[in-house]
């Protein structure tokens, strides 16, 4: 994971990536506050997708209406996809995704859904 | 003699592109009043007249050349140069996620516009489920003026503001908690004749869910009688005191039903005090048969 | 604001706690409540008063919540309302002291607790800053807090540039930071000027290392340019994104340099006072800190006569506070929601003045730069999970994520399949 629950997950195939914004920025990644969190085969990926979604939903601070509602119904549909239900999750969390970074106010809310969407779109997790 | 000087200041002005059209306004007007207001095709929820705007419901969303994020018309002014659009698939889609999460987690059947928007945008709350979690709370009925229904509340931020430093000062509520968890509330929400509350009722003026209500509407819904078709409205000046405060009575059935006050009106602004709001009552106390 | 008579009064306790902050109060509960722009205009110190009460009693009570009202002109609505707002506080009954467990990713994945599973009367916690020992839990509250355990963990190296003293000897030693050149570059940031200073920084390409990436000498002159005055400095230490600890281990480590970069950058922009918001979990940080100031204090080196002096405000558990603006409102008092930008913090910040917010890494490269005009080319990274030697490791930006990975030791044997190596080849696991 790079630049911590805000940033984005990379894989083994990103392992001679520079660690420079502007050339992550182009593959659609970030340091952020310089986070570098590797984890093996033995971590439960889609545990630690659970867990981000539960860490926005804990921090939001409700002022708007898509960080506020986005969060935990993000947090809803990974718990679903988790449970090995509904396909149709990953086109709600996609769509869920978009209104969180277009219309909340500041970046906790337009950064809440980037790393589960870099996981489920670069590592291909809960797919 | 003095000669009066008849020249005003000139009024400072911008012109923007809006939707392909070109428009000069007025140096500070939002994006939103120079599309026409309210009413105008932008959907608003957490805005209403009498409110500096907090744009939190984030469905007056606009796309606006440069900026990273979408933008809230309601509160953004317009600056010279600036290219606004108004409908956009971003903006469709952003405007639908909203109507889906308020409608998802809170009970907007009182809310006006909401089921056309909801057609006009495709929104559909139910798709998150029967299990998706919504704002639960108990209808708050802790005195005999007004009822308190937060699972009706979008956190439009008006209420506290009306409460607070734009209207009433008496900061009786405000929000507590955060994220979803977040909630009007007193002091350890404490019922409401153990606060401040001097019940001037500005906050339930400016609710625009249906959150706040007057008891008597309250009742009449609760008993199936409350209906808007069948009342009229009649516009008046209150008799209590000198300021001379606009009150509109909503009248059914000869009764009077609840209080408002004209939110144009240069006098109130749409606000009053407990007897303008509440003490209607000695006006329909008729004599008996007997 | 109507006042409200409660039959409970506030415990001595209790009292004691927000008048150690506010002065004695003048007997306020058998009247209406004091108000008056003398009373309102110390809205600043609610958040402090808050964490004088969480300290020592261990909670909020209502009663307490009433007299701070009273003290501070404010309502018990409003009170309640930040109180509620963030997670080191309780509003209902607990014992001072409480052990904060970190339910979160690093400590996760080294087998740490869930939410639900965390141990009975301990408090599951956000990401502690302390991943490079997961799984990790603090003690928080009481009078005399322990700091959290032992100094973070960092690679050296010594080509090293903003980690050069770390782990060098005691932190708060004034002399040996002096005598290693400590505090020249604000000798040569006085001769350069706020003009000097901030072409310095702009030829060094330095960029704000908190997340947002914004150039720091872009945001210093629009400050430095405001006719509003006064113009206000705030270091952003609320380091809380999960994985992040390098904030935390500059200041435990480095406290001088942190004090002398908020001194050029006070000097850059005009300012006279300068606030490091620091996360409330941080409190070996806090610590070292506070001695760093008091100690610059004693010698001159902050104060009146130095023309610039440095406050710490302590955040108390909440993510959002680190976003620049939600900053501002915590500072004043208030709940930490973000505003709206515009208008933006160089003009309209902390209570609605000029205001810079730098990071604290960002801060922590200004010295080098002023001193040496080095370039800002390198960047901290914070190395946590399946690595043999997690830690802070400072690295040219642009170093390879295998670089790093190896620099922290690489994978521990025996628990991946894979070795960085192997997988630069077959490219998949």
């Amino acid at each position: 994971m790079l630049g911590g629950a805000a940033g984005g997950f990379a894989g083994p195939a990103d392992l001679d990536l520079p660690l420079d914004d502007a050339r992550l920025r182009e593959v659609g990644l970030t340091l952020g506050s310089g986070v570098v969190m590797v984890h093996d085969q033995h971590v439960d990926l889609v545990d630690q997708l659970r867990r981000i979604a539960a860490f926005f939903r804990d921090e939001s601070c409700g002022q708007c209406v898509p960080c506020r509602v986005g969060t935990i119904r993000q947090e809803e549909a990974i718990e679903r996809l988790a449970a090995g239900t509904g396909e149709a999750d990953l086109s709600l969390l996609r769509d869920i995704a978009g209104a969180m970074r277009d219309a909340s106010i500041c970046g906790l809310g337009q950064t809440a859904a980037n790393a589960i969407q870099s996981a489920v779109v670069r590592l291909g997790v809960l797919t | 003699m003095t000669a009066i000087d008849d020249t005003r200041p000139e009024i400072a002005t911008v012109e923007a592109m809006i939707d392909g059209v070109t428009v000069r306004v007025a140096e500070g007007t939002t994006i939103l009043d120079a599309c026409g207001g309210r009413g105008c095709g932008i959907p608003t929820l957490c805005y209403g007249e009498t409110i500096t705007p907090r744009n939190a419901c984030r469905v007056c969303m606009v796309e606006v050349e440069g900026s990273r994020t979408l933008v809230p018309s309601c509160s953004r002014p317009v600056t010279e140069g600036m290219v606004v659009t108004t409908r956009s698939e971003r903006i469709d889609h952003s405007r639908r996620m909203v109507l889906e999460f308020l409608g998802s987690s809170v009970d907007l059947s009182l809310t006006d516009h909401v089921e056309e928007w909801n057609a006009e945008y495709g929104a559909d709350p139910t798709r998150y489920g029967p299990e998706a979690a919504r704002v639960d709370e108990p209808v708050r009925i802790d005195n005999d003026l007004y009822v308190r229904d937060y699972s009706k509340c979008i956190l439009c931020y008006q209420c506290v503001d009306a409460c607070g430093e734009q209207w009433q000062n008496s900061f009786v509520i405000d929000i507590a908690g955060r994220g979803f968890d977040a909630r009007v509330s007193t002091e350890h929400d404490v019922a409401l004749p153990d606060s401040g509350c001097v019940y001037c009722g500005n906050c339930i003026q400016v609710c625009p869910t249906g959150a706040l209500m007057f008891t008597s509407e309250y009742d009449m819904r609760q008993a199936g009688t409350w209906d808007e078709a069948r009342q009229t409205q009649v516009d008046t000046v209150c008799g209590y005191c000198g300021v001379g405060c606009n009150l509109r009575l909503h009248v059914q059935d000869d009764s009077i039903v609840k209080v408002t006050s004209p939110p144009d009106s240069g006098i109130t602004s749409g606000n009053l005090c407990v007897k303008g709001r509440f003490g209607f009552q000695h006006a329909q106390n008729r004599p008996t048969a007997d | 604001m109507e006042a409200i008579k409660r039959t409970t009064p506030a415990s001595e306790a209790e009292r004691e706690a927000i008048d150690g902050l506010l002065g004695p109060g003048e007997d306020h509960l058998g009247r209406d409540a004091i108000a008056g722009h003398v009373v309102r205009g110390r809205r600043h110190l609610l958040l402090p008063c808050l964490h004088a009460l969480n300290d020592r009693i261990g909670w909020i009570s209502p009663p307490a919540i009433d007299y701070l009202a009273s003290r501070l002109g404010a309502s018990p609505a409003e009170i309640h309302a930040v109180a509620s707002f963030y997670g080191l506080f309780s509003l209902s009954p607990r014992e001072p002291v409480q052990r904060h467990v970190c339910i979160d990713l690093a400590c996760r994945a080294a087998g740490g607790p869930t939410e639900h599973s965390v141990d009975d009367g301990a408090h599951p916690a956000p990401c502690l800053g302390l991943c490079d020992r997961a799984p990790a839990a603090i003690t928080i509250g009481g009078h005399d807090p322990e700091p959290d355990p032992g100094l973070a963990a960092v690679d050296r190296a010594n080509d090293d540039v903003l980690l050069r003293r770390v782990g060098s000897g005691d932190p708060v030693d004034l002399d040996a930071y002096r005598a290693d050149g400590g505090f020249s570059a604000l000798d040569r940031a006085r001769e350069l000027g706020p003009e000097g200073i901030i072409a310095a920084v702009e030829a060094s390409g330095l960029t704000g290392r908190g997340g947002a990436g914004f150039p720091t000498a872009r945001k210093w002159e629009a400050v430095r340019t405001q006719p509003v005055t006064p113009h206000h400095l705030i270091c952003n230490a609320d380091e809380s994104e999960p994985g992040t600890f390098k904030d935390r281990t500059l200041i435990e480590n480095d406290p001088y340099a942190l004090i002398e970069s908020m001194a050029i950058a006070a000097l850059a922009i005009g300012c006279e006072l300068g606030r490091v918001y620091l996360r409330g979990e941080y409190l070996r940080a806090h610590r070292t800190l506070s001695t760093a100031i008091e100690r610059c204090r004693s010698a001159g080196l902050l104060g009146s006569s130095a023309g610039f002096d440095i406050e710490i405000i302590r955040g108390a558990g909440a993510y959002i506070c680190g976003e620049e603006t939600a900053i501002f409102n915590s500072i004043e008092g208030y709940r930490g929601e973000p505003r709206n930008k515009p208008p933006f913090p160089f003009e309209s910040g902390l209570f609605g003045q000029p205001t810079a917010v730098n990071n604290v890494e960002t801060l922590m490269n200004v010295p080098s730069i002023i001193s040496e005009g080095r370039r800002a080319d390198r960047r901290l990274f914070c190395l946590s999970g399946a690595v043999r030697r997690p830690g802070v490791i400072e690295a040219p930006i642009g170093i390879t994520l295998g670089s790093l990975i190896e620099r922290a030791g690489g994978l521990p044997r025996g628990h991946a399949r894979w070795s960085c190596r192997r997988l630069r080849r077959s490219g998949r696991p």
